[in-house]
């Protein structure tokens, strides 16, 4: 499925303002742990749309659910109760192995701690989605320079992650989560590790990518990264307040 | 190679020390392995090749022995060779008979294995130096009116090395220890004519070989039976019905192919295995160990990334996949390191068994045989992969958002 079939199968989840631009949907989302402590009442009836082009930042103070609502809007978890749509698709009516498909196609993902493979390049780093999606390796090559040039790393793109500083290691997993043209990017406090002169670039970066179509999701505490997002939601107690 | 192979291999420069030191203790596990497989058939292997290089596609024998295992005689072996010797499937069949002799020499007596043949060019033995026992002259006496001429024999490298003798030089022989053994004929003197391999020799042990009739008259006995006969055939692909009629033809023999011999003699040789199997599972388990304890240390110091992979889109079973492949890439890695240094101590290994007595010269104890270095190589990478089953079974149960919380908390 590409990206516009996808889009146009998220016509069909309904329940947001712009139906046919919606990417990944949260419908009354409950998620519940059961720790050994006791049960945690994480998201507590979410609802909302994430829409292609839109740069969408989840703010609100720690423990509140941010990361647990990014992780089921990418599929890498699933709710409690409710219905999670993933282009289109309802995540709880996947196989694990589907969910994997579906996140390797159309999910992008960039985290707060970069995780990148220490043994390989950054350009590797870059190509490895593309590796596991069987793109061609002058194809995947190619890509890779092309996403590493767009974040300013090209002259980096055969140095490792360690030779990197923190800002161009985040450069480097926000090209990798490009790197099979997501519909979705999700990133989960991109900006936590990195000074302030980092953070302002990768914000920069999240911003252009949206604007280039890509919905983007970003939880953060970061204030000027939330500020240029298009939509702000700011939870409380695992509800939007 | 695939992205998980491309993985895999990367892994090994992790943390390079540290493999370094993994892929040391698997190479030393992996060499006692090597060992121990070498081991396990390779008397067997080293017998079979010089068996094979002697040619003699089928050796008959007294019923349920070895060749020279005993003192059993085939009553009547001299006539069954000529029997065999007129199919047509044989080019030759030669009637061997083994005795032990003494080589009296300075007032001393030295044991020495003889081998009587009918004449030279039996095969039997390869001349070294000087040239073989006359050809149909064997125990023929010299012509009349002529001196009396001392019967030719060859003789080992050991006894020319110990007793000094060359080409030329004139030996005493005698069928017992002791003169006042009145059965026996006197001691003879022989020329030698020769220097030869005998194949089977132990280290230090005095071989001959001679006119069968020459023989049984130092021993003082009638022609006719005989230790062993060798059978060389002119179509090998027969070889196993010839056996058998041989079989029919005398139910007091066992005719023997090379593979028919070399099971009766790894019959015999059961402990080498025992061994072999004792201590080769020993290394397979410490490699287990070390592989299963290496990769799931690595696993835990790495669990973020094993998330990132799954919320990238590998699956679990490409998770569990990438963990195996990387326990079977320490094992390949290992390999180099385990030959070399397997065969390094299986070259020591063999020479301290060697020196033991009664170990034939040209036998090896530690033989690398294709089969040997692929049964090592797959028991090394199946070890490896193996090892790798726990913390694979790890990775691919991981909770990939319970992880990456955890991961950002720490």
């Amino acid at each position: 499925m590409d990206d516009a079939q996808a889009v146009a199968q998220a016509q069909h989840a309904g329940g947001a303002p712009a139906p046919d631009r919606v990417v990944a949907s949260a419908d009354a989302v409950v998620k519940v742990y059961r720790m050994p402590g006791g049960t945690v009442h994480a998201l507590r009836g979410i609802t909302l749309a994430v829409e292609r082009g839109t740069l969408l930042s989840i703010v609100g103070p720690s423990g509140c659910g941010k990361s647990t609502l990014l992780h089921l809007l990418g599929g890498v978890d699933l709710p409690t109760a409710g219905t999670v749509t993933l282009l289109g698709q309802p995540t709880a009516s996947l196989s694990d192995a589907a969910l994997a498909r579906l996140r390797l196609r159309h999910v992008g993902f960039v985290f707060q701690r970069f995780f990148l493979l220490p043994m390989l390049t950054a350009e590797e780093n870059v190509a490895l989605p593309m590796m596991e999606a069987g793109v061609a390796q002058p194809d995947r090559r190619r890509r890779a320079r092309a996403l590493l040039e767009r974040v300013g790393l090209a002259h980096r793109s055969q140095h490792r992650p360690g030779q990197l500083s923190g800002g161009e290691m985040q450069r480097v997993a926000i090209a990798r989560a490009l790197a099979n043209r997501p519909a979705l990017l999700l990133a989960d406090e991109p900006t936590g590790e990195l000074d302030a002169a980092a953070g302002w670039e990768i914000a920069r970066l999240l911003r252009e990518i949206s604007r280039d179509g890509c919905a983007v999701v970003v939880v953060t505490h970061n204030t000027e990264l939330a500020a240029i997002a298009d939509r702000q939601v700011r939870m409380r107690d695992g509800t939007i307040a | 190679m695939g992205p998980l192979g491309f993985l895999a291999a990367r892994s090994l420069l992790r943390n390079p020390v540290r493999t370094a030191l993994v892929l040391l203790g698997l190479s030393v596990t992996g060499a006692l392995l090597l060992d121990m497989t070498m081991l396990s058939r390779g008397l067997e292997a080293s017998l079979g090749g010089v068996l094979g290089r002697l040619g003699f596609a089928v050796r008959v024998v007294p019923r349920g022995t070895l060749p020279f295992s005993s003192s059993a005689e085939i009553p009547d072996g001299e006539r069954l060779a000529a029997e065999i010797a007129a199919r047509p499937e044989v080019a030759a069949a030669v009637p061997v008979v083994a005795a032990n002799l003494y080589v009296r020499r300075g007032g001393a007596r030295f044991p020495s294995f003889a081998l009587g043949v009918p004449g030279g060019g039996t095969g039997a033995y390869a001349v070294l130096e000087g040239r073989d026992l006359p050809a149909a002259a064997a125990g023929a006496g010299p012509a009349p009116g002529s001196p009396p001429a001392d019967p030719p024999i060859v003789i080992n490298r050991n006894m020319a090395r110990l007793d000094g003798v060359r080409v030329g030089d004139v030996v005493v022989l005698s069928a017992a220890p002791e003169p006042f053994v009145v059965r026996y004929a006197a001691p003879r003197a022989f020329r030698v004519v020769g220097i030869a391999d005998f194949y089977f020799d132990l280290a230090t042990q005095r071989s001959v070989a001679l006119a069968t009739v020459d023989l049984r008259r130092l021993q003082g006995l009638p022609r006719g039976a005989a230790s062993l006969i060798l059978v060389r055939v002119t179509a090998p692909a027969r070889t196993g019905d010839l056996a058998r009629w041989i079989q029919a033809r005398d139910p007091r023999v066992d005719a023997l192919s090379i593979q028919g011999f070399l099971d009766r003699a790894a019959a015999q040789l059961t402990y080498f295995r025992q061994f072999s199997l004792i201590l080769g599972t020993i290394s397979i388990a410490v490699s287990f160990l070390l592989i299963t304890a290496i990769v799931t240390l690595s696993l835990g110091e790495r669990l973020g990334e094993i998330a990132m992979l799954r919320a990238v889109g590998f699956t679990r079973a490409r998770i569990a996949s990438l963990v195996l492949l990387e326990g079977l890439v320490l094992g390949a890695a290992s390999l180099p390191g385990a030959f070399a240094l397997g065969l390094l101590i299986s070259r020591n290994l063999d020479a301290i068994l060697r020196s033991a007595p009664s170990v034939p010269e040209n036998v090896h104890f530690f033989t690398l045989t294709t089969a040997a270095a692929l049964r090592t190589v797959a028991l090394v990478l199946g070890t490896g992969t193996l090892g790798a089953v726990y913390p694979a079974t790890i990775a691919a149960r991981l909770g990939v958002a319970a992880t990456l919380h955890a991961e950002v908390l720490s």
